[in-house]
């Protein structure tokens, strides 16, 4: 019996000596391995508080990507059934467990700004006004995910971008998207356009036409590949805005360039 | 004389039994000594402490007090199992392995290895007669060929001892023979061997000196000669016999040719009648608070 | 019965002096390894493997609706990982927790510790032999996961990249950029490192299992002691920032947590895995130094294990 005893104390002495040994090396790793994004510990109140049981379960042991894939499915249901709350609740779900899933931020941001405020006009116990408000309610919200998204991912570019033309396209907030593609510009593997788009973008975001002028005059001058009809077309109607001097205004900008309308047939840029 | 194969001095051993402080002695200032070369066979009935000695001396437990020595060396130290082999009671192997690979194993765990250990695994077989099983897996085997591939297993790197727990458990009476023969080919080729067993015929046949265990305790050892009677006389045991009737029998005895009457008085006594003798008592075990 | 015993008996045994065997024997540790990775194997442990192809083939030909090609990518390499991780760990665990009582009830524990075999080598031997098993699988089936993310690359790639060049505006350079971002969700080396991780994991599994089956009374027992710690293992962070928050917690509980965070190893460490599959840059440095903490663990254990059963008696 005493040896028994003896036996124990020296094992809970071993693992203790042990673990006062390596706790620091450990503590450090732990935090380089989130530093490095390479581990992710979700605050395990909210995950237990969120998920329940079975999926807390799951992700202490190991499995967080498939949680976190499993509840963006089970939203594939909600979105069938417009239930948005619900499917927003997955998705947060989802949030909590992959920060950095960018995908999934774009895509839950989607079902929000677009098919939630796209399925409010279905509703007939609304008034029009009040669809409309509705929409933009949602539009809003999904704006929000992408500012939080972007916040969790400041160096991804395909959040910019998604965020830019959200901006843009739903809620025609110029400015606002023009932030989105400068950040975009300073980040690696933005697509060629976006330094065009940021132009286009300052040249409808009231008190910015001059910088707009001269970033898509330097964009002129620098690469013929620049030369879009959007681009002619916003320049000259810059031109005008500004009221700059006739000989000062960039040269050939009315003449279609030749070699370029017949690639192009004159599309616009911007949608 | 060269050193004993085993020395077992005054050992005792308690096993607890519960948190509440109750110890079961089970064995108790045991002395006994198997000589180099001999075969020792140790007799008790169950319980007696038979299968705790022998786990003793293989180190697989420590003497509470006391001391038991290997060919010298601490029992407790794993060098004194360079010279051991074990067949425990009721062996069970690997049911997943084949014979050949069983032995292989226990060979390799003795640090044996390449065409030696390959040509020694053939010799076993060959020799507990399990050639034709070799590449059969020992879920398939039955209890008699388990116990000869324990009894293989047990000998694979030559050990000068070894120590068999009821060796013919569960054997029928042609396999039991088998392992008899083994046993006494062991002892030919100068191999100490420790066994125990209920047979008590097979012990008388091969052992050179027996102990008799009861509750832990020696009650009786010594050579089988010093034990019992010899072989080549017959006894009589006559109750209420008349004198006449006496007379007539030596009368007889008288006619027959070649035989003599030896000893007319109280019967001597086989094996059997000594150890039935010896641990009648049956008393609980002394449970000690 | 065969006399060929009779001279080499006499001439083996007889001159035999007492060699102290060795405390560590490489190759009976190796033996008693190969023989436990035979016996599990035997087991018919393959098929798990099969399972689990099955479970990625089925998650191949598995499109949920509005997953992008990265996300179609990434599922396979979570879906793979997770069974792989779950595997391992109750294999590390079932199969650790079974060998020792197992071998008691066999008897084979006699006959194995009466040859010349000291009983840390019977420990390491039966450790190595399991997690032999383990990383046989964990090759298998990730050899199996870097089939299915190639072809699934490679066929899912080419569509997305074929559509969208149908797009009006799509240049080049932006083609070539969407194409990385999908490629990268594909088949790299450094996801190599995630079955890495996970069988470092089970080997801490492993070490703490054999540590409990040294003194459990029942397999099950050491099963569920054992699954308790692994769960306890994935909540250090947490146990900290409770004793940091709770200024008033009850001592004894404080007190509890801090010998739990000492004794009980980190597993949330472990969980790179799913860095690794969402194709985060991985610093060989870390991982390195993720492998020593598992050096540390594993050898830790074993000592402890090793008090135990050193004059353990059966
Ligand atoms: N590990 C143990 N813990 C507690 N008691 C034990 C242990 N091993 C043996 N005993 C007890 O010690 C006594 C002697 O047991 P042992 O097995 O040595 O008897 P045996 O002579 O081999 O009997 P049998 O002929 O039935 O094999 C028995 O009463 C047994 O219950
Ligand atoms: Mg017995």
């Amino acid at each position: 019996m005493k040896q028994l005893l003896k036996k124990a104390g020296l094992v809970i002495a071993i693992l203790m000596a042990g673990g006062l040994l390596r706790s620091p090396l450990e503590n450090r790793l732990e935090t380089r391995l989130v530093e490095t994004h390479l581990l992710f510990t979700p605050p395990a109140k909210n995950v237990l508080d969120v998920l329940g049981q079975e999926s807390a379960m799951a992700v202490l042991g190991g499995m967080r990507s498939v949680v976190a894939l499993y509840w963006q499915l089970m939203a594939i249901s909600d979105w069938e059934y417009q239930e948005w709350d619900d499917l927003a609740k997955k998705f947060e779900i989802a949030a909590l467990l992959t920060p950095r899933d960018t995908d999934m931020w774009i895509k839950y941001a989607w079902h929000i700004h677009t098919n939630a405020s796209a399925s409010v006009f279905d509703d007939a116990s609304m008034t029009e006004p009040q669809q409309y408000l509705a929409a933009d309610d949602y539009i809003e919200q999904g704006i929000g995910i992408l500012y939080r998204a972007v916040k969790q991912m400041p160096d991804s570019v395909d959040l910019q971008m998604d965020l830019a033309q959200v901006l843009r396209e739903k809620r025609q907030d110029y400015c606002g998207a023009a932030e989105a593609y400068k950040r975009a510009l300073e980040l690696e593997g933005h697509p060629a356009y976006t330094t065009r788009f940021y132009g286009y973008m300052l040249a409808k975001c009231p008190g910015r036409e001059r910088e707009a002028y001269e970033h898509l005059k330097m964009l002129w001058f620098e690469d013929e590949k620049h030369h879009m009809p959007s681009m002619r077309r916003d320049l000259a109607d810059l031109e005008v805005k500004l009221n700059v001097p006739e000989a000062l205004r960039i040269p050939g900008l009315e003449n279609q360039d030749e070699r370029f309308s017949r690639q192009r047939s004159g599309q616009p840029e911007v949608p | 004389m060269s050193t004993p194969a085993v020395k077992i001095e005054n050992l005792t051993k308690i096993f607890p039994l519960s948190l509440r402080k109750r110890y079961l002695v089970a064995v108790e200032q045991l002395s006994l000594t198997v000589g180099d070369g001999e075969v020792y066979g140790l007799i008790g009935p169950n319980g007696s402490g038979k299968s705790t000695t022998m786990k003793v001396v293989l180190g697989l437990m420590a003497p509470t007090k006391g001391t038991c020595r290997v060919f010298g060396n601490d029992s407790r130290d794993v060098v004194s199992r360079n010279q051991v082999g074990f067949l425990p009671e009721n062996p069970y192997f690997y049911k997943y392995l084949t014979g050949a690979e069983t032995l292989k194993f226990y060979g390799k765990l003795c640090g044996m290895k390449g065409p030696a250990l390959k040509e020694r695994v053939d010799e076993l077989l060959e020799m507990v007669d399990l050639t034709g099983a070799r590449d059969r897996r020992l879920g398939g085997y039955s209890k008699g060929m388990l116990q000869r591939i324990g009894l293989a297993q047990a000998v694979v790197q030559r050990p000068r001892l070894v120590v068999l727990d009821e060796p013919t458990a569960g054997v029928d009476p042609s396999g039991s023979r088998k392992i008899r023969d083994l046993v006494l080919q062991l002892k030919k080729d100068g191999t100490s061997v420790m066994l125990c067993s209920h047979l008590l015929e097979q012990v008388q046949e091969v052992c050179d000196r027996i102990g008799i265990i009861h509750q832990g305790r020696m009650v009786k050892e010594g050579s089988l000669k010093e034990l019992i009677a010899l072989e080549d006389q017959t006894e009589i045991v006559l109750k209420n016999g008349s004198e006449a009737l006496i007379e007539k029998i030596r009368s007889l005895i008288r006619e027959e040719q070649g035989a003599e009457l030896v000893t007319l008085g109280h019967p001597r006594t086989t094996l059997e009648r000594v150890f039935l003798e010896e641990t009648r008592q049956d008393a609980p075990k002394p449970a000690k608070d | 019965m065969s006399d060929t015993t009779t001279s080499t008996a006499e001439s083996a045994g007889k001159d035999a002096s007492p060699v102290r065997p060795p405390l560590i024997s490489p190759s009976r540790i190796w033996s008693l390894a190969t023989v436990t990775f035979t016996q599990l194997l035997r087991m018919k442990v393959l098929y798990f493997m099969l399972i689990f192809g099955l479970i990625v083939a089925v998650i191949f030909n598995f499109n949920p609706s509005g997953q992008t090609v990265a996300q179609q990518l990434k599922s396979t390499k979570d879906v793979s990982f997770a069974v792989m991780n779950v595997f391992s760990m109750l294999f590390a665990i079932a199969s650790t927790a079974i060998l020792i009582p197992k071998d008691l009830e066999d008897r084979t524990l006699y006959t194995i510790l009466s040859k010349p075999v000291p009983r840390l080598d019977y420990l390491l031997g039966r450790l190595m032999g399991v997690l032999m098993v383990v990383g046989a699988c964990l090759i298998i089936m990730y050899a199996f996961l870097a089939l299915v993310l190639f072809v699934q690359e490679q066929i899912l790639v080419s569509a997305e990249l074929s559509r969208l060049r149908e797009q009006p505006q799509m240049d080049s350079e932006t083609l070539l950029n969407m194409e990385n971002d999908m490629r990268k969700q594909g088949l790299h080396w450094p996801l190599l490192y995630a079955p890495l991780a996970i069988f470092l994991k089970a080997c801490v599994v492993a070490a703490v299992t054999l540590f409990l089956s040294t003194f459990a009374s029942s397999t099950l027992f050491t099963i569920i002691v054992s699954a308790m710690l692994f769960l306890i293992g994935h909540f250090h962070k947490s146990t900290y920032e409770v004793l940091m928050e709770d200024t008033h917690a009850n001592a004894v509980v404080a007190l509890l947590g801090k010998l739990v965070v000492l004794a009980v190893p980190n597993f949330a460490l472990f969980n790179v895995v799913d860095g690794i599959a969402a194709a985060e840059p991985v610093d060989p440095m870390l991982m390195g130094q993720l492998f020593l903490v598992t050096a540390v663990y594993t050898v830790l254990y074993l000592l402890v294990a090793l008090i135990v059963f050193m004059d353990k008696e059966f």
